[in-house]
């Protein structure tokens, strides 16, 4: 009874100011709103990477070209060879990274260009909606053939019909034979929709006119043997180049497993970031309760005093203060959670992503308001439990 | 129960710090029989409010004993001069002092939210008749005069059925004629058993009492008999 008692009195204060308390609240929903929606796009990065990363199959190796400060050099077709034979490797597919405009008449895109093997469409489940992959014969022929991302022909060729078109990457002429499937937003990351495919060969004899390959993506016979592989090739590549420390290799060798915790670990600080930024503003909402109490107490000081002359306690005098802030938090929290909520949703339409929002981030941003409004709440509250009776009554 | 509801022994109180002290009480003593009816008149700065403060244990005297029915509070912690202002004495200020934005009814019954008992709503609705406020239950003080205020203040004072009303200048905001009306609420109170300590400028609202203490610099002045078949007057 006691309880409801003084949560009646601490609601009926806070609505015997309603402007006030909703400027008051204010301050927090921002907050809690913030921290709900920033950890929210965090995870929906996190997501996003993950699944892209996930996508690739877990039986796959990636092998790339890093050059270091003492050596520009990089892997080669003989690497590539070597590869093929060993053991427990299903496929073995090379790709040659160049960044170029790509033009059409008068309008041009900057592009990832890709040099690779028909193999690459298995690899990366990379279909064609119309027209064809780059297949056998153009390799043999170093054709000058691209297949192009859905994006790039959206935007080169408008309404246009792109298959038989020439098009122009860097100074030389191609003929557009296949536009891939819409990979749809792939949030992070490049996305095949924005990329170029053409044959190795072709950028190996008439672009690049060396043997170097950036990267070459290894498919193994089953996940199992992935650890033993990268080890094989991690021997391998060090014998023949006689490389002695990890500071001389001009290469990288990456499983799935290894990119998709290298992703966790910069998404989940990422995360933690944008909470941090938010829970800032969730501090300040919490000054302003704590400003907003301190002027509370002031005016009611002849209350205050009141209620003691009638027998009210110290700890009584406390929690109703207390209580007070905690509701204005406790509110606060709850409409901040639900704008948090929608808010996410609509960053994650606009932004093309999948919302993801987590119950552990909603009972964080909460119990921090709960907290903030305790903290904040304190020294106000033992103010006014410590007025002076006598000076509180005599107070205009 | 001890023979007198309030005894105090040589009570002094000073204000300020050790460079600047103002006494305010310089050595009270005084004597209040269970039931009694005791004014307390002097001019202003006489130390009458620091004496009520003290009785009303809402403040501590420097030096001297007061026992409130036989106990000496110097000896009580905060909380339990909290517990004695709110079941054992009721109080009731020029200025009525009730919590605005809330009812009559509630006013009534704000002392019984701290005393840790279910609130007798019957027992308020019970006091605000009897103080002829059957339909200002529901009213916000300022919908009240003066005088209704004040009655409304003295149903509070009464809820936990304290054995003391303290009236500080009762009827300083009020007309004479509602003035007398509250003095008359008082006496019958007194009757009923309940002690009443009142301070007051007025000399005929002194007059009601059966005892007028003369407070001046701090000092009882003089004691003044009013209705000797009453009282044996004891300092």
């Amino acid at each position: 009874m006691k309880y409801f008692l003084i949560l009646n009195t601490a609601v009926r204060s806070l609505f015997a100011n309603k402007l006030r308390s909703f400027l008051t609240i204010l301050g927090i929903v921002i907050g809690v709103a913030s921290v709900v929606i920033m950890i929210s796009i965090g995870n929906s990065a996190s997501y996003a990477v993950t699944e892209n990363i996930k996508s690739l199959g877990s039986n796959v190796v990636f092998l790339y070209s890093r050059p270091t400060a003492a050596t520009n050099r990089s892997l080669t077709r003989g690497d590539l060879e070597y590869l093929k034979k060993l053991p427990y490797v299903k496929r073995a597919v090379p790709q040659i990274n160049l960044n170029l405009n790509i033009w059409y008449g008068s309008s041009s895109e900057n592009a990832q260009i890709t040099a690779t093997y028909p193999e690459f469409e298995e690899v990366r489940s990379a279909h064609p909606l119309i027209g064809r992959f780059i297949n056998d014969a153009d390799i043999a022929a170093a054709n000058r053939v691209a297949v192009i991302g859905f994006n790039l022909a959206k935007n080169l060729f408008g309404s246009e019909n792109p298959l038989g078109k020439i098009i122009r990457i860097g100074n030389f002429p191609f003929t557009v034979v296949g536009v891939l499937e819409s990979k749809g937003g792939q949030g992070m990351g490049i996305s095949l929709d924005d990329s170029c495919i053409i044959p190795f060969s072709t950028a190996e004899l008439r672009i690049t006119g060396n043997d170097q390959i950036d990267l070459i993506s290894i498919e193994a016979e089953s996940e199992a043997v992935v650890r033993p592989l990268v080890e094989e090739i991690d021997i391998y590549l060090m014998k023949k180049y006689k490389i002695s420390s990890d500071n001389d290799k001009f290469y990288m060798i990456m499983s799935q497993e290894d990119i998709l915790s290298t992703a966790e670990s910069i998404t989940s600080i990422l995360t933690i970031l944008l909470a941090g930024i938010a829970s800032i503003s969730l501090i300040v909402g919490g000054i302003g309760i704590m400003n907003i109490m301190l002027v509370s107490v002031t005016e009611r000081t002849r209350e205050i005093g009141i209620r003691k002359a009638v027998g009210a306690k110290k700890k009584d005098i406390l929690m109703q203060f207390l209580v007070e802030a905690v509701i204005l938090c406790f509110f606060g929290g709850i409409i901040g959670i639900v704008l948090g909520i929608a808010g996410s949703h609509l960053i994650a339409y606009y932004g093309n992503w999948v919302p993801v929002i987590s119950l552990s981030s909603i009972l964080l941003a909460f119990g921090f308001s709960a907290f903030v409004g305790l903290f904040f709440g304190l020294y106000p509250a033992y103010r006014a439990a410590n007025l002076n009776p006598i000076e509180a009554l005599r107070y205009e | 129960m001890s023979k007198y509801l309030i005894e105090l022994e040589n009570l002094t109180k000073s204000y300020g710090t050790d460079s600047l002290i103002t006494p305010a009480l310089r050595g009270v003593s005084l004597k209040v029989r269970h039931g009694e009816f005791v004014s307390i008149m002097g001019p202003s700065g006489s130390g009458k409010s620091t004496l009520m403060n003290i009785i009303g244990c809402l403040d501590k005297p420097s030096s001297g004993v007061y026992l409130f029915n036989g106990r000496n509070t110097a000896a009580l912690s905060e909380n339990e001069l909290a517990e004695i202002r709110n079941r054992e004495i009721g109080f009731v200020f020029q200025q009525f002092n009730l919590l605005q934005r809330t009812t009559s009814l509630e006013n009534v019954l704000l002392p019984q939210i701290y005393s840790g008992k279910r609130p007798d709503i019957k027992l308020a609705y019970e006091l605000l008749e009897r103080m002829g406020l059957k339909d200002q239950a529901h009213k916000f003080p300022n919908q009240l005069s003066g005088g209704q205020q004040q009655r409304v203040a003295i149903a509070r004072a009464l809820i936990n059925k304290p054995s003391l009303i303290l009236a500080d200048e009762p009827t300083g905001s009020l007309d004479t004629a509602t003035g007398k009306e509250i003095m008359e609420i008082f006496k019958e109170l007194n009757s009923e058993g309940i002690t009443v300590i009142l301070v007051t400028h007025e000399r005929y609202i002194a007059e009601y009492a059966s005892r007028i203490i003369h407070l001046k610099d701090g000092l009882v002045e003089s004691i003044e008999i009013i209705d000797k078949s009453l009282v044996n007057a004891e300092r």
